[in-house]
């Protein structure tokens, strides 16, 4: 193997395993200066690092300060966690290195050895799940250390509990994503399936983090200062073997842990071995190979083929691209509420299974969560953010044909709303539902969510047709154009004081009286209703000069 | 000296390539001319291992290719016939990785690509990435990224679409330059015109077969006082656009 060609192998890998948005801002800042050589692959691996770094720091350090010997649910649950977000993270990443990114064909003319451009590949690999590793190094080891066994035997333990964590991951998530790809289904869906793995790693890796965060056991606290062990539910229970491995590694149970990972490892290898190497190079070529447009049946038209028919048909085509409905409608609809799972499930570990019962007293706190859930399903990741762009070159082309622009973006626009809207309403309906919310403030609650909604979607709108891009690759792209750390910063801030005057006005209200607390609330109502009418007036009116300008 | 031996592709059950025997020598330029689906990319791809044939072998100056394909891809410059690759990429990171797969030396990289860029107009898009390139400009990206080693075999399909006319007129003077250092071009075309001007040999295919291999002046000899398009078409294409042409 030629150590220079793999150095610059795993440097082209670095690129493509990056998120779009990290490579594109340092692309920015490259074309700021475009006679000069910028090496972008190494500016992503210090991003990488210091990711590893800091999860190290945040979540790894703890595990020193604390007694783990005493909580053995803790650490099988951390690991677990992280596991499953490597696991997560890893499978995506290794699905775009060695398949999505297209590419082994691209190598096959040059002087690449495929033994090279595997490895380069696995090295790429690692560093975006680097940040998972390392505090499942940093359990480990801290487990270790604090189990009071003789030192060569904690080391010992230590190396063989790494290597047979990593070894069986990597393992399973080889095997996995191979017979994923062979599956005659993913070849029919490529990009749908793939999508939807992105959309499952990031939910899955985001709601381990804040599962991590919020599943403290309180009663292992009083265990620990009695000095007993804390009994706390492991989620999953093989994992509890590396405790036992490192506290009484000389026992029955350790012994068939141990044997039972081992076996699971080799059956795991045996698999690569013999079944995936032999053909993995030809099936992520296949893979590359499987033409992403293939002619799509047209829909029939029911009816008279009108202006407006048309157009939501072919609105209809354009938001049933896989890609674009899960990501645009189908992960901007769940997102809010994984900001709640933390309480949601601490609320029914407690028993709960009403929230709250209340009443219109509380109408202006539940208007303001109900604004928040609203700027999360539609402030920047939906449809109308990107529903211009969405069509492509078509868009030029529709400007050459007589017919009133503008009034053909108003239609869009509500086409956009009304597709946007259904599932997010749905799902804040059923929440609602399940909090023991009275209907008649989630009705209340519907019509303040299309306000705000329309308001932040008519801000979208006009952006998208401000910063349009027709030649886009992928959904993400169109997210993150004109995106910025000041404004993100700006944005999680805002958010912040958000929560917190909600916090307030649910206080507030608490102490007034009855009557004022509803007066309040429909004063809100109102207000962001004429906030909301006028915005809406406000983008569109910029948005008809912009059109009349452009002719 | 390139030697196709009865190389056939087969992709379920279409024929792409039926029993192709060909040999090209050093110092010629061999132009594949074909209508679409005629075979001619296959061709390439077999020869710089894209693809693998399903039956028959290729043999580059006596070895075999599948048993020898690093040391013959090393010798091997190819331009795609579409050049969306590597898109994520900036013009120079391509190149510095294509260099590697050649193990060149720094300063001999640096010192071929100063020429090449500013014979083909680039030097101000070095560090630009691949993807907001126009068609031309990418398929310039790749002309490069072909020539940059110096090889001895240029491996080109349609290296002529979306160039601007400098630079198809700087690439062909080029492939004449290289050929006639008894090196070795071959390269797919749809214009007639190109072939008749560049090519010492041509070989036509039509649906995976070799329909006619030799000289534009052997061709002409077989069908006197006809044009080259007439004879092409009369050869490869529809009955009655022939008889039109020929009337």
């Amino acid at each position: 193997m030629r150590l220079n060609v793999l150095k610059h192998l795993v440097q082209t890998n670095i690129i493509y395993s990056s998120p779009e948005s990290s490579l594109a801002r340092l692309r920015k800042k490259q074309a700021k200066n475009p006679q000069k050589k910028m090496d972008i692959s190494r500016n992503l691996l210090f991003n990488y690092l210091f990711a590893a770094g800091l999860y190290l720091f945040l979540f790894g350090g703890p595990a020193f300060l604390t007694p783990l010997v005493q909580l053995p649910g803790q650490f099988s649950n951390s690991i677990s966690f992280f596991l499953l977000f490597v696991f997560s993270q890893g499978f995506l990443t290794f699905y775009n290195v060695f398949y999505e990114s297209k590419d082994l064909t691209a190598y096959v003319p040059y002087a690449f050895k495929e033994s090279e451009v595997m490895t380069a590949k696995g090295v790429a690999v690692l560093f975006p799940i680097l940040m998972g590793l390392l505090p499942i190094i940093a359990y480990l080891l801290a487990l270790n250390v604090q189990s009071g066994q003789p030192f060569w035997l904690a080391i010992l333990i230590f190396f063989l509990s790494v290597f047979l964590l990593f070894s069986s991951l990597a393992g399973l998530m080889i095997v996995g994503v191979h017979f994923l790809t062979k599956a005659s289904l993913f070849r029919k869906y490529k990009k749908v399936i793939s999508t939807a793995l992105m959309v499952i790693a990031y939910v899955v890796a985001f709601g381990a983090i804040i599962f991590m965060n919020t599943s403290v056991n309180k009663n292992a606290f009083e265990n620990i200062e009695a000095g007993k062990v804390a009994d706390q539910i492991a989620y999953f229970p093989p994992v509890q073997v590396f405790y036992q491995l490192a506290v009484a590694p000389f026992t029955v149970e350790s012994f068939l842990g141990l044997l039972a990972w081992l076996v699971v490892t080799v059956v795991l290898f045996a698999i690569i071995r013999f079944k995936v190497v032999p053909e993995f190079y030809q099936a992520a070529r296949e893979v590359n190979d499987i033409p992403q447009f293939k002619a799509r049946k047209t829909r029939r038209i029911q009816g008279k083929i009108g202006f407006k028919n048309f157009v939501w048909h072919y609105h209809l085509g354009l938001v049933g691209q896989g890609t674009v409905f899960l990501q645009s409608v189908l992960v901007s609809a769940i997102l809010p509420y994984l900001f709640f799972m933390g309480g949601i499930v601490g609320y029914m570990q407690a028993g709960g299974t009403r929230f709250l019962q209340l009443n219109a007293t509380y109408l202006l706190p539940y208007l303001l969560v109900t604004g928040l859930i609203a700027t999360l399903n539609c402030g920047g990741m939906n449809l109308t953010t990107i529903g211009i762009s969405l069509e492509r070159e078509n868009f030029d082309y529709l400007k050459v044909l007589p017919f009133n622009l503008f009034s053909y973006l108003k239609l869009k626009f509500w086409i956009l709303v009304a597709l946007q809207s259904v599932l997010p309403l749905l799902i804040f309906i059923s929440f609602s539902i399940f909090l023991g919310i009275p209907f008649y403030l989630i009705g209340i609650g519907s019509i303040f969510w299309l306000m705000v909604s329309i308001a932040w979607s008519s801000w979208g709108f006009y952006r998208d047709y401000q910063h349009l891009v027709t030649n886009w690759s992928n959904v993400t792209e169109l997210f993150n154009r004109d995106n910025n750390l000041i404004k993100a910063m700006i944005g999680v801030g805002l958010l912040i004081i958000s929560v917190l005057l909600t916090v307030l006005s649910a206080i507030l209200v608490h102490a007034l009286s009855n009557w004022i607390a509803v007066l309040l609330g429909f004063l809100v109502f109102i207000v962001f209703g004429l906030a909301s009418f006028l915005l809406y007036k406000t983008f569109f009116r910029k948005l008809k000069k912009a059109v009349f300008s452009d002719k | 000296m390139i030697e196709f031996q009865d190389v056939s592709k087969l992709y379920d059950k279409k024929t792409a390539l039926h029993h192709l025997n060909l040999k090209i020598q050093s110092g010629e330029i061999v132009g594949l001319i074909g209508h679409n689906g005629a075979g001619k990319s296959t061709t390439i791809k077999s020869l710089v291992s894209v693809i693998n044939p399903s039956s028959g072998q290729i043999l580059v100056d006596g070895k075999e290719l599948s048993s020898n394909r690093l040391a013959i891809k090393k010798k091997i410059g190819y331009v795609a016939d579409s050049p969306d690759l590597f898109l994520r990429l900036t013009a120079n990171e391509f190149w510095e990785l294509v260099a590697s797969a050649y193990e060149m030396k720094k300063n001999d990289v640096e010192n071929r690509l100063t020429e090449l860029l500013e014979l083909f107009d680039f030097l101000e898009h070095r560090y630009e990435v691949i993807e907001s390139f126009s068609h031309g400009m990418r398929q310039k990206v790749f002309v490069i990224g072909a020539l940059l080693s110096d090889p001895d075999i240029w491996v080109l399909d349609e290296p002529l679409t979306g160039l601007d006319p400098q630079a198809a007129f700087d690439l062909k003077k080029m492939m004449r330059e290289h050929a006639d250092k008894g090196n070795t071009v071959l390269f797919s075309t749809h214009v007639l015109e190109v072939a008749e001007q560049l090519c010492d040999r041509i070989a036509i295919l039509k649906k995976g077969h070799l329909i006619f291999f030799g000289t534009i002046e052997e061709l002409k000899a077989q069908h006197p006082e006809q044009s080259l398009e007439t004879i092409y078409l009369g050869m490869a294409g529809r009955k009655e656009e022939v008889s039109d042409h020929a009337s």
